[in-house]
């Protein structure tokens, strides 16, 4: 989604040019990297003077090369791209005589070279930007959503003093205790220890050079701490209301205390809300997530939330080390196959899905909704979530797991 | 060295990879600028096959670098041969060298195991060698800091030899399957490039040039088969590689024609993973 901005009267362009001086390309490949840095494109200097060096070395009058040039030099990232095509498509539009120009030489000396400046005297190079910016501006302003408050919103509007500050601490207790205990996870690096398990050839042999190559001392080493992935995808719709309070709070100490969470709401979309819970108290945090995050209905469409969270979320941070959290008490209003297909997809690129459901605390509660039902064979725990007890619980499942 | 884009791209075509403009224009750039190229995609799109084609081209070796997580710079950029020290020092000994011999030997060149990076560091030819480091994202963050300063300066300092420094730097490609977001430091390094899945025509192409015996009928068919999966939500969705299998297990069948009872046999060229297979067997029951 491309974000709009306005250009000022000031830094519009003439809209033709006679022949094109150097200095002028110069100024609008300025400008359009500019544009780009604003269309949150992440554009440095340094990249900014590979691209102008390596114009010198293709031929300008070709949009293709032009196009690539571009494109090689300030795209790191593939989602980049359409953003990019885009602003490239309404900012460079040159007319029909450039494609007909004979090839030029590559110098190396461009800018000294008459010839070469002729040549470009002989392109006619229309820049302009059009109503680009101010049409598309427009449009965006008119489709830019604003957040509605149904009587099914449950998160901003319920008074959280409801909590009762005795209930909060106890919470955060239990959660603060859990924490450490979780996500040390060792991997393959090493370091020096004196009691690891394995031998550290390297500092042995320096360590025996002045005993003449036999070994008296042994330096040890052994795997290195590091932390792992949790990603929590918690269901905020109306069935899920009364339990909001507790997970709500606990995700958020999960995510302050641990590295590598990543914290997702949905209901009838998949919403990411890591940033939002960072650096602010628990109902700074509920406010703000509630702003962000709209609900229509009371209804869950879990399949198509996980599809969005496979296809978009998932390249970027699931691993074979990662623990997906599911929290939901899985009424799903898609059909059940999308939901199985896709929890399929993620157990085969995470390590193991955990599915909390409140409605397993109740007694005589049977997973027979076709949505919970259809899950269930790809989770490697199933448990409740409904109060402390079940809360401590988990905190023991997470620690064997994570 | 390639003089032009068109030069690039008719010696690939020699060497039978089917690459587009903006390939070789970027191939180009990272010649003149002497930057890394970070290539991305899915699988199967001929990524690691780019390195090994380039190296071709140049008449050149190709260093490769296959990462992992755990990868360090032992593993990857050199390691002192510590048993074959061990004697070394034994033997000194015996001979009755003084402390200073001793060091002096075992901490020789002829006690170093190379490894891919130091080997592109030391190359000693008229021709720059093709560095690719495969599958960057499988590393870790450590060995990506670590290759950051490798690929600034190409110069590494062995404490016990001295500084050593790359006479001509390598032509160097980077990697990555996207399994995880690379740093941002590394990204700014190098010349970016996404490779597609490719078109209908790009496909035959590359069919046509790989397997030239195949009918032009049957490649037809192929590759209109593949351009329709591709558009599927398949889990793993094949690549090149497997258009290339599967023409050639069509081949060895003696078959000219697609036809639906062929085309179950031969699922497992295609599709890697057991739900696809079934997918596909629903999803196409009308074809």
């Amino acid at each position: 989604m491309i974000r709009h901005i306005n250009i000022s009267k000031k830094e519009r362009l003439p809209q033709t040019f006679g022949g094109v001086q150097k200095k002028s390309i110069l100024q609008n490949i300025l400008l359009f990297c500019r544009i780009l840095k604003q269309l949150k494109i992440n554009i440095t200097t340094g990249r900014v003077l590979d691209l102008l060096r390596s114009l010198k070395y293709i031929n300008i009058a070709k949009r293709e090369d032009f196009y690539y040039t571009f494109r090689a030099n300030l795209i790191s990232q593939r989602n980049e791209i359409p953003t990019f095509d885009q602003a490239f498509q309404a900012f460079w539009r040159l007319s029909g005589e450039m494609q007909s120009v004979q090839e030029m030489d590559r110098d190396k000396n461009a800018d000294n070279n008459t010839s070469l400046n002729e040549h470009r005297q002989r392109i006619k190079e229309t820049l302009f930007l059009d109503e680009w910016s101010n049409e598309k501006t427009k449009e965006a302003l008119d489709k830019r959503e604003v957040p509605e408050f149904s009587p099914v919103e449950t998160l901003a509007t319920k008074d959280f003093s409801d909590f009762t500050d005795k209930e909060i601490e106890r919470i955060k207790d239990v959660i603060v205790q859990m924490i450490p205990k979780i996500a040390t996870k060792k991997s393959r690096r090493r370091h020096l220890d004196l009691k690891g398990r394995e031998f550290d050839f390297r500092r042995t042999l320096r360590m025996n050079l002045r005993y003449g190559g036999e070994i008296l001392a042994l330096a040890r080493r052994k795997r290195r701490i590091k932390k792992i992935k949790l990603i929590t995808l918690s269901d905020v719709s109306g069935s899920m209301d009364c339990y909001s309070k507790f997970f709500i709070q606990f995700i958020f100490m999960l995510q302050d205390k641990l590295k590598g969470v990543e914290t997702f709401v949905f209901s009838t979309r998949l919403t990411r809300i890591t940033d939002l819970l960072r650096n602010r108290s628990v109902n700074e945090a509920l406010t703000e997530i509630s702003r962000v995050v709209l609900h229509w209905s009371g209804g869950t469409t879990i399949g198509s939330c996980l599809k969005t969270f496979n296809d978009e979320f998932a390249p970027g941070m699931l691993n074979k080390r990662t623990v997906v959290m599911i929290i939901s008490d899985g009424w799903d209003r898609d059909n059940s196959n999308l939901l199985e297909y896709q929890m399929m997809r993620l157990k085969r690129n995470c390590r193991k899905i955990i599915w909390l459901n409140p409605l397993l605390g109740s007694p005589g509660y049977q997973p027979l909704c076709r949505g919970m039902k259809a899950a269930l064979p790809y989770l490697s725990y199933f448990l409740p979530l409904n109060n402390l007890s079940s809360l401590m619980a988990l905190g023991k499942t997470l620690n064997s797991v994570l | 060295m390639f003089k032009s884009i068109e030069k690039i791209l008719s010696a690939l075509k020699d060497h039978k990879y089917v690459a587009d403009r903006a390939l070789a224009t970027i191939v180009y750039l990272a010649q003149a600028l002497k930057k890394p190229i970070l290539l991305e995609g899915e699988a199967g799109v001929g990524k690691t096959e780019v390195a090994k084609v380039i190296a071709q081209a140049l008449s050149t070796k190709l260093i490769r670098l296959q990462c992992y997580e755990g990868l360090d710079m032992s593993t990857s950029l050199y390691e002192w041969n510590y048993s074959k020290q061990m004697l070394g020092i034994k033997m000194e000994k015996t001979k009755g060298s003084s402390k200073k011999e001793i060091e002096n030997t075992i901490f020789s060149e002829k006690y170093l195991l190379r490894r891919p990076l130091l080997e592109a560091i030391q190359a000693n030819s008229p021709l720059p060698r093709v560095l690719l480091i495969d599958e960057i994202d499988r590393s870790d963050e450590e060995f990506e800091a670590f290759l950051l300063e490798v690929l600034s300066d190409f110069q590494i300092t062995i404490p016990e030899i001295g500084t050593i420094k790359a006479k001509k730097r390598p032509f160097v490609l980077i990697t990555s399957n996207r399994t995880r977001e690379l740093h941002d430091a590394l990204k700014r390094r190098c010349l970016y490039h996404w490779i597609e899945y490719p078109t209908f025509e790009k496909e035959y192409e590359i069919v046509m040039t790989k397997i030239p015996e195949i009918r032009e009928t049957l490649a037809t068919q192929i590759c209109n088969f593949m351009q329709k999966i591709r558009q599927r939500d398949f889990h793993k969705k094949p690549g090149i590689a497997e258009t290339l299998d599967w023409a050639q297990a069509l081949i060895a069948l003696n078959k000219d024609d697609l036809d639906k009872k062929t085309m179950e046999q031969t699922l497992g060229c295609i599709f890697k993973y057991n739900v696809d297979i079934s997918k596909f067997k629903v999803e196409f029951e009308e074809d």
